[in-house]
């Protein structure tokens, strides 16, 4: 984080075959490529194959899985929001068993690196679904949906406590390999994000996904009804970008050492960077996969253009590097960046 | 939709086969996000909500319930989970 940038921002335009290192740690787990898919934008892999190679990115991040099938909620489960959208799915899948021996062994046979994202109704829930995990194997980490949206029940978020958020990560650590990897999959409608990572991470997580989708809801002016069936859904799309990278930079300034994987309305390289910069150790692509299936791979080679286009030589230089003192550098750069956030439109989902 | 419903229910009075081509709102259209599901009847008579980009978009008309699109009918697969 003392690291001199070797170059301001004019380079921008020279990104030939820019080559920089995307490794990422995080605790345990270590991964080739810092760019993952975001849980519920990617199912498991499978679809996504068809349009890029999924070993090639750092990993599948899966659709939450829980003990039981799931039919879902009813439909309309989507609305269009300005740059972004609303969804509650509500976890439809096929419970953990189906999942382990059709997804999962699909992934492992694939050769993905695969972090399974659970959910539950309960504490004791996810630790049925992590025990089964544990049984099963092939994977490389867990993610805990603790913070989804679409549940009936607003009392059943328990990332919107510290100390229920902390009872369930405690009861999946307790039911996990103690060599695997578990990530808290958090929520940005909270008063205090840093409460919730300083608890979780307390109670064993190896780290925090940041963010969930925000609560939100639309009402159809030709109905005159709320657009959703679910009523109220999840907020994701570049309209969350800020919220989610505030998230990573509160976590990050008040848990220096905490492995973070940061997601939110990221569409480029440049939004990856933001994240990168802000504190998190690696990123997940979601929403933007809706409107380009191939945007997890597309977006890695951008990051790597972006960080090589700054002097990076690794991704990992460039972590946490916005919570640096301001220097004359970056305020040289400030121009070059402003003009750059102009230029990409977001063209979002067609029907 | 309700036209297809219409063809679908006409056909089934007459006893004639038919297929429909159904139009769900969809976020991705590759099968990744679930948007676009509808109460479909499988081969073994359990309703399941199945995504209308991949596993249709066409399906027999008969199979379908299409005046229970828009919410879960009662028993479908995986619903139990969701009432209790
Ligand atoms: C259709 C849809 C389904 C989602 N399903 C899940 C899920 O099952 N589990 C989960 O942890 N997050 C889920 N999310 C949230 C995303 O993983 C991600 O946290 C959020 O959408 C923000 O990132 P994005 O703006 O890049 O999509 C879902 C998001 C969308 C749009
Ligand atoms: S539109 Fe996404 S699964 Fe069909």
């Amino acid at each position: 984080m003392t690291r001199k940038i070797v170059s301001s921002g004019n380079v921008s335009g020279n990104y030939g075959n820019a080559r920089c290192d995307l490794r990422a740690t995080l605790g345990s787990l270590e991964i080739p490529s810092a760019i993952l898919t975001a849980s519920g934008c990617a199912a498991a892999g499978r679809e996504l194959d068809n349009y890029f190679d999924i070993t090639q990115i750092g990993g599948i991040v899966t659709k939450s899985i829980m003990l039981a099938p799931r039919s879902g909620r009813a439909t309309p489960r989507m609305a269009e929001t300005p740059s972004g959208m609303l969804n509650s799915i509500g976890l439809q899948g096929p419970g953990v068993e189906s999942f382990i021996e059709n997804d999962l062994v699909w992934l492992r046979q694939r050769g993905a690196r695969t972090i399974v994202s659970i959910a539950g109704g309960t504490a004791e829930e996810f630790g049925k679904v992590a025990a089964k995990l544990r049984i099963a194997g092939g994977f490389d980490a867990i993610e805990v949906n603790i913070s989804c949206p679409n549940v009936e029940d607003r009392g059943q978020v328990f990332a919107c406590r510290p100390d229920s958020a902390a009872q369930v990560v405690q009861t999946v650590r307790r039911n996990s390999d103690s060599k695997i990897p578990i990530f808290a999959k958090l929520s940005p409608d909270v008063t205090d994000i840093v409460d919730i990572a300083r608890s979780v991470s307390q109670a064993g997580a190896t780290g925090v996904s940041v963010i969930n989708t925000l609560l939100g809801m639309v009402i159809n002016t030709t109905t005159m009804r709320p657009a959703l069936a679910g009523v109220t859904g999840g907020v994701s799309g570049p309209a969350i970008r800020p919220v989610a990278v505030r998230c990573v930079w509160q976590i990050r300034s008040a848990l220096p050492d905490l492995p973070i994987i940061g997601m939110g309305g990221i569409r480029s390289g440049h939004d990856a960077l933001e994240f990168i910069l802000a504190g998190a150790n690696a990123i997940s692509v979601g929403t933007s996969i809706f409107n380009d299936p191939s945007a997890p791979m597309r977006i890695q080679t951008e990051l790597q253009q972006e960080l090589a286009s700054r002097g990076f030589t690794s991704l990992a230089q460039a972590v946490s590097y916005a919570h640096r003192e301001a220097d004359i550098a970056s305020m040289e750069e400030a121009p070059s960046s402003a003009a750059e956030d102009s230029e990409t439109e977001w063209d979002f989902i067609s029907e | 939709m309700p036209m297809l419903a219409s063809v679908a229910a006409e056909s089934m009075a007459r006893k004639v086969f038919s297929q429909c081509s159904v139009e769900e709102s969809m976020a991705c259209g590759i099968g990744v996000c679930m948007t676009c599901v509808l109460p479909v009847i499988g081969e073994d008579g359990i309703t399941r909500m199945l995504r209308s980009c991949v596993d249709g978009p066409i399906f027999r008309g008969d199979r379908v319930r299409w005046s229970e699109i828009g919410t879960v009918p009662e028993g479908t697969w995986g619903s139990e989970a969701l009432r209790s």
